[in-house]
């Protein structure tokens, strides 16, 4: 095995083609933008809020192929292989993954010996997650519960999916909370042994479901958003609904 | 998917390519576009159809409503709803249509040949008074009064439909999700939870927020023979809109739906959209009332959102003074003179302009009881003001100007060809010639005073035939002289003077 190597989708860069060499892979700076309000009483500014909008890695690598013909076929098969968002996988962080939306090539990749730096760089989740999602379960039914959920991490803050399964009847309303996050339901017509899903798309958008019926009309307006756990520490989690229920509860985290 | 230009039969002539092409649609007629084109692009001329295209499709017909051509540069093109024909055509004069919605579209369409009657909510009845107004105009009327129901617009059959707007929300904007930024806008415009009528318990009427926000009250300027079961009604329906502060939000959102399939990441015009900020512990419902889409060939997702409380918002209330200017307005004036033309008004407004059949009135009044009114009909003016029963007036005529007031104030140099008085106090007055048949002062000073009839000091009089007082009299200490035709005469010798301790009498001849 080669010092370095790459996955996007778990398919290596180097399943393209043998004579791909990775030379290096570096993690850029993330791009953030600040809101600063200024005060003109304290010659200084505030620091409203921070958020971080991309994150970089850029995989240099080289063609081990003199054949300019050659060459560029290999070019174009990473090309290909790069050319839509997945999750990107490196040997420089194990057991984690980024969402990347988009891969940017700037060298041509004819040249021998040229260096082909191909730059992936993720937007709607710019925050490195597990490969392995850390999950806690309340499996004995009941029309309450709670457990801690140890999230892995050392961001600020990372999403938690959560399955509640209606055991003892028609689960109309239900509450779930993660740590100071808290989401309530109503008239959700859950029926014996279906389960309401509370989980993330790929690029980080909140789906509640049934099935495949969605079930996001019936969380109350002032419900949270998401639901939140901090990084680094163990969270409390539970649920209250209206029949007795199981529940589960997962987060892959986040990595700064 | 790229704007379609169509010929006079609604076929396709060309996809046009614009540079940037942004599209307002809004609630309440009508929903504009602009559409820059570059050089190259088919020359497009005046009230030729294009069809355009949102995130969903289809978003209807719009009409060229101006071309601004830049040789060598490309042409700007403004846009307008379909609907806009509608404006291209008048009712009939003076009429005033009752009945269902179904029944009034059908004669209100019936005055063009374009559009026709779509499926519609057809409860209740309604009246709306035309008088040579546009027909677009008059369906916005008939929209306005029905309250919480919208226009729908089939462009397949050229059908215009009415559908009552939803109660419940059914899209969602949060800052996490779908929502760049929220603004929203909370003032007292308008506000009311108190209003004053004739007819009413009490002469007035709570809203249930009274407690909340405390009076805020307003005259409904009902007119005194309005019938109490309409003013009750009318009184009860302005609450409900007013008694709550005018809310109106500004969101720079994201469309989702066609990426997640939610419903509820779904927005259009006339949805109900629920406002979730839960970091900040807020949640607000409220309709959309108008979406921006600045740039929806190169952004399509990218959307600007109005919402607002309630359909009172600054068209609703345009279209109401429009209404009064034009004669279709249900409020009664309260000036006199010529008055109102209909059977009695609610008017909502405490400024009125209202064109009447003979005569134009412009009113304002207050809670206090005070009004003022210009009245104007072809042979009169008049103009009045009164407060708590106190009235003053003026009445003009082509004969006459009559001023009616407890008190007239004339301030500086006043000129009277002709005067008449029944009473009149000068202070410091000159007078050149003065004739006075009766005159009563208290104390006055003249240079001369020559009375040709009989002069009356106390309770005596003095004849004509008198001598001039006070010539030739001379009084000092124990010294009566009077000189009379150059002799000198002393007290004892004067004839008719008479002499004691506190009294010099003269006695006249």
């Amino acid at each position: 095995m080669d010092r370095y190597d790459v996955w996007l989708n778990g398919i290596s860069i180097r399943d393209n083609d043998p004579r791909i060499i990775i030379s290096g892979i570096t993690e850029g700076q993330p791009k953030e933008k600040s809101t600063i309000t200024y005060m003109g009483y304290t010659h200084g500014g505030r620091l409203s809020k921070t958020v971080r909008q991309e994150l970089s890695i850029a995989v240099t690598i080289g063609i081990k192929e003199t054949d300019m013909r050659e060459r560029d076929a290999v070019y174009q098969a990473i090309r290909k292989w790069g050319r839509y968002a997945g999750y990107l996988t490196t040997s420089s962080r194990e057991n984690q993954r980024l969402y990347v939306e988009d891969m940017n090539i700037k060298t041509s990749g004819k040249k021998w010996m040229e260096t082909i730096t191909l730059t992936f760089t993720a937007y709607a989740k710019p925050f490195w997650e597990n490969l392995s999602a850390q999950s806690a379960s309340i499996g004995t039914a009941a029309t309450s519960g709670s457990t801690f959920l140890f999230a892995p991490g050392n961001a600020d803050e990372c999403t938690v999916d959560a399955e509640i399964t209606a055991r003892g009847g028609t689960l109309d309303t239900l509450t779930v909370t993660v740590g100071n996050t808290s989401m309530s339901f109503t008239a959700l017509g859950v029926t014996v042994n279906n389960r309401l899903t509370i989980a993330h798309t790929d690029d980080g958008l909140l789906t509640i479901k049934n099935g495949s019926t969605s079930l996001m009309s019936k969380r109350t307006g002032a419900s949270a958003d998401d639901l939140i756990a901090e990084p680094g520490s163990s969270n409390a989690v539970s649920f209250s609904g209206n029949v007795t229920c199981t529940a589960k509860f997962s987060t892959r985290g986040r990595w700064l | 998917m790229l704007p379609r230009l169509l010929d006079a039969n609604q076929n396709e002539i060309t996809r046009l390519h614009p540079d940037k092409l942004s599209i307002r649609i809004n609630q309440t007629p009508l929903s504009t576009a602009t559409m820059s084109l570059p050089e190259g692009e088919p020359t497009i001329t005046l009230r030729q159809w294009t069809e355009l295209y949102g995130p969903y499709g289809s978003i209807g017909k719009y009409r060229v409503s101006s071309v601004k051509a830049d040789y060598g540069e490309g042409q700007n093109i403004s846009l307008e709803h379909g609907i806009t024909t509608l404006g291209d055509y008048l009712t009939a004069a003076d009429t005033t249509l009752t009945g269902t919605p179904y029944d009034i579209m059908g004669t209100l369409l019936g005055y063009q040949s374009l559009w026709q009657r779509g499926t519609m909510s057809n409860t209740g009845n309604y009246s709306v008074k035309v008088d040579r107004s546009n027909v677009l105009s008059a369906v916005l009327d008939l929209i306005k009064q029905m309250g919480a129901y919208m226009l729908t617009y089939d462009f397949s059959s050229w059908s215009v439909g009415i559908v009552a707007l939803e109660a419940s929300p059914s899209c969602e904007a949060r800052l996490r999700r779908n929502a760049e930024s929220v603004k929203i806008t909370i003032d007292d415009n308008d506000m009311c939870t108190r209003v004053y009528a004739v007819g009413l318990t009490n002469g007035y009427m709570d809203a249930d927020t009274v407690g909340t926000w405390g009076i805020i009250a307003k005259s409904l300027g009902t007119a005194d023979n309005a019938v109490a079961a309409d003013v009750q009604a009318y009184a009860t329906q302005y609450l409900a809109e007013h008694k709550n502060p005018h809310v109106s939000l500004e969101i720079s959102a994201q469309e989702l739906a066609n990426k997640t399939g939610e419903a509820i990441d779904t927005f259009a015009v006339g949805k109900m959209c629920r406002v979730a900020l839960p970091d900040w512990n807020f949640t607000t419902e409220h309709r959309i009332v108008s979406m921006n889409y600045p740039d929806i060939l190169g952004d399509p997702n990218n959307v600007q959102l109005s919402l607002s409380t309630t359909p009172r918002d600054l068209s609703n209330t345009l279209a109401g003074i429009s209404n009064d200017l034009y004669g279709t307005s249900t409020v009664q004036g309260g000036g006199g003179g010529g008055g109102g033309s209909g059977k009695g008004k609610l008017a909502e407004y405490h400024t009125a302009i209202l064109r009447n059949t003979d005569s134009v009135d412009i009113l304002a009044w207050d809670l206090n009881g005070a009004k003022a009114a210009i009245t104007v009909n072809a042979n009169n003016i008049e103009l009045k003001v009164s407060k708590n029963g106190v009235i003053s007036s003026i009445n003009q005529t082509a004969e006459s100007i009559v001023i009616s007031a407890s008190k007239i104030n004339l301030t500086g140099y006043v000129t009277a060809s002709q005067l008449t008085a029944a009473f009149a106090d000068f202070t410091a007055s000159t007078i050149d010639t003065l004739s006075v048949t009766n005159l009563g002062v208290t104390s006055g000073v003249f240079g001369s005073l020559t009375a040709n009839n009989t002069f009356r000091y106390g309770g005596e009089n003095i004849n004509k035939a008198s001598t001039v007082v006070g010539v030739g009299l001379n009084v000092s200490k124990n010294t009566i002289h009077y000189d009379y035709g150059g002799a000198s005469y002393s007290v004892s010798v004067v004839t008719n003077v008479s002499l004691d301790t506190d009294t010099i009498l003269y006695l006249a001849h």
